[in-house]
């Protein structure tokens, strides 16, 4: 097939995935989680020191918008991946698409990336538009700094549509693999909720590790990229999400994307029985 | 009833609009903010940084109240500095808001209606080299809620504008008919 008609493809996927009212209970979901965490922004300090703690502000906003948008884009992402590919399977529209010229690798890559790329762009315009309307005084700041939230959402959105469609090709049922999908997704998400800081300052040994997890492990990559150095950590400054370096963090969150798509994609180009 | 991509836009500018508003409706800015950066000689002065939303009247205060280091034993402890100063403060688009001269502690009112910062300058006018702490003060009980006024004109503006699409997308929708198929009638193709 041509390079157009996949495209053409992709669009009448994104058109069918975000059908209304997805998107707009999407925007909402986002909106509310955002908007719940971000208070109104003051500071009192040096003249001399004001353009290092605007740019912490805005790094600061940044990350803690990013944050709270994550378990509405793991949700999501979760769900409307295991809906598009369950429905599909249990409808039969599967079957009658892949008798199609249509390839398998078209079809996967296709449904995959009709969920992933709206989400990570809707997860960037959010944050750049909430975090830009509290220092519009500087929207290139703004939005030199929200650019980090994309790679970060991409990444991230990749391990959690894997999970959705690991999923929806075992559970083939449409209703219980949405709801598979909404609590693996969940509990896997719940980790980068955790305050490791506090907990590494109790001692608490098993919260080292909690930033190798794949959402906690994004938010850490998010604050490297931005450049947030924490303050007073000198009592756990051997913890290991500040003893890793950022391309660690990297290669983990890139391995995490590419654990289950990867398999997956082979799996379903090769082995998956498109009808029972 | 089909919805068109109008409704829809009016649909997503009003969600943005409505929680918003919701937002800046429910949460103002703190009471106080209060800061110190070392002793001014006399003659010197100080800049301050304010940043701070367009959130209406506040006060800039100089009590001349800060924490000191006490002898050895009893750590830090309250102090008040009692000094003649002259107190400046520039908006961000650079006009000046005050300028007055005073003995602290004294408070002046200050009508914040722009976002960005507020730079506070405090020259020391006195005969000691004291610290001179400077504070911004948004106090409740004259029934003044102090709220981000540009957050909420922009809420007001996403609920108006996107009511509005809304109403337009489904007045399309209900009011106008559908383009009939193109192409010849089944029967005359048969």
């Amino acid at each position: 097939m041509s390079a157009r008609a996949n495209l053409a493809l992709l669009r009448a996927e994104v058109g069918k995935v975000w059908a209304s009212p997805i998107l707009e209970i999407t925007v909402a979901l986002m909106a509310v989680m955002t908007l719940m965490s971000v208070q109104p922004i003051t500071e009192l300090v040096r003249h001399s020191d004001f353009s290092s703690v605007f740019r912490s502000a805005v790094m600061g906003s940044v990350s803690a918008t990013a944050a709270s948008l994550m378990l509405p884009w793991v949700i999501m992402c979760g769900v409307l991946m295991a809906l598009s590919f369950a429905r599909d399977y249990e409808s039969g529209l599967m079957q009658s698409v892949l008798s199609t010229p249509v390839s398998r690798k078209t079809f996967f890559t296709v449904k995959f990336f009709a969920v992933v790329l709206p989400l990570m762009l809707l997860s960037w315009l959010l944050t750049t538009f909430f975090v830009g309307l509290s220092f519009y005084s500087d929207l290139l700041m703004v939005l030199r700094f929200s650019l980090c939230v994309l790679p970060v959402s991409f990444l991230s959105l990749m391990f959690c549509g894997g999970l959705g469609v690991l999923v929806a090709l075992v559970v083939k049922r449409t209703i219980p693999a949405v709801l598979t999908s909404l609590l693996a997704n969940f509990f896997i998400w719940y980790p980068a909720n955790i305050d490791t800081e506090w907990l590494l300052r109790e001692g608490v040994g098993y919260v080292n590790y909690l930033c190798l997890t794949p959402h906690e492990g994004a938010l850490v990559f998010l604050d490297r990229l931005l450049g947030i150095v924490p303050m007073g950590i000198s009592q756990i400054e051997d913890a290991l999400q500040f003893t890793l370096s950022t391309s660690s963090f990297a290669v983990l969150l890139i391995f995490y994307a590419c654990v289950l798509v990867i398999p997956l994609f082979v799996y379903f180009i090769r082995r998956f029985e498109v009808c029972e | 009833m089909r919805i068109n991509s109008t409704v829809r836009l009016g649909l997503i500018v009003l969600i943005l609009g409505v929680v918003l508003l919701f937002s800046v409706l429910s949460t103002h800015v703190g009471y106080s903010y209060k800061a110190t950066i070392g002793r001014v000689e006399p003659g010197d002065t100080f800049a301050y940084g304010l940043f701070l939303a367009p959130v209406g009247v506040g006060n800039i205060s100089l009590d001349g109240e800060t924490v000191v280091m006490g002898p050895e034993m009893d750590g830090p402890e309250d102090a008040t500095f009692v000094t003649f100063v002259r107190l400046v403060v520039v908006s961000p688009s650079g006009e000046t808001l005050v300028d007055m001269e005073g003995i602290v502690p004294f408070s002046v009112s200050v009508d914040f209606t722009e976002r960005g910062e507020y730079v506070v300058y405090v020259t020391n006018l006195g005969d000691e080299t004291v610290p001179i702490p400077v504070a911004a003060e948004f106090p409740r009980d004259n029934g003044v809620v102090n709220r981000e006024a540009d957050k909420f004109l922009v809420s007001i503006i996403l609920t108006v504008s996107g009511t509005a699409i809304l109403c337009i997308g489904l007045s399309a929708t209900l009011l106008i008919k559908p383009k009939k198929a193109v192409g010849r009638p089944v029967a005359d193709a048969v």
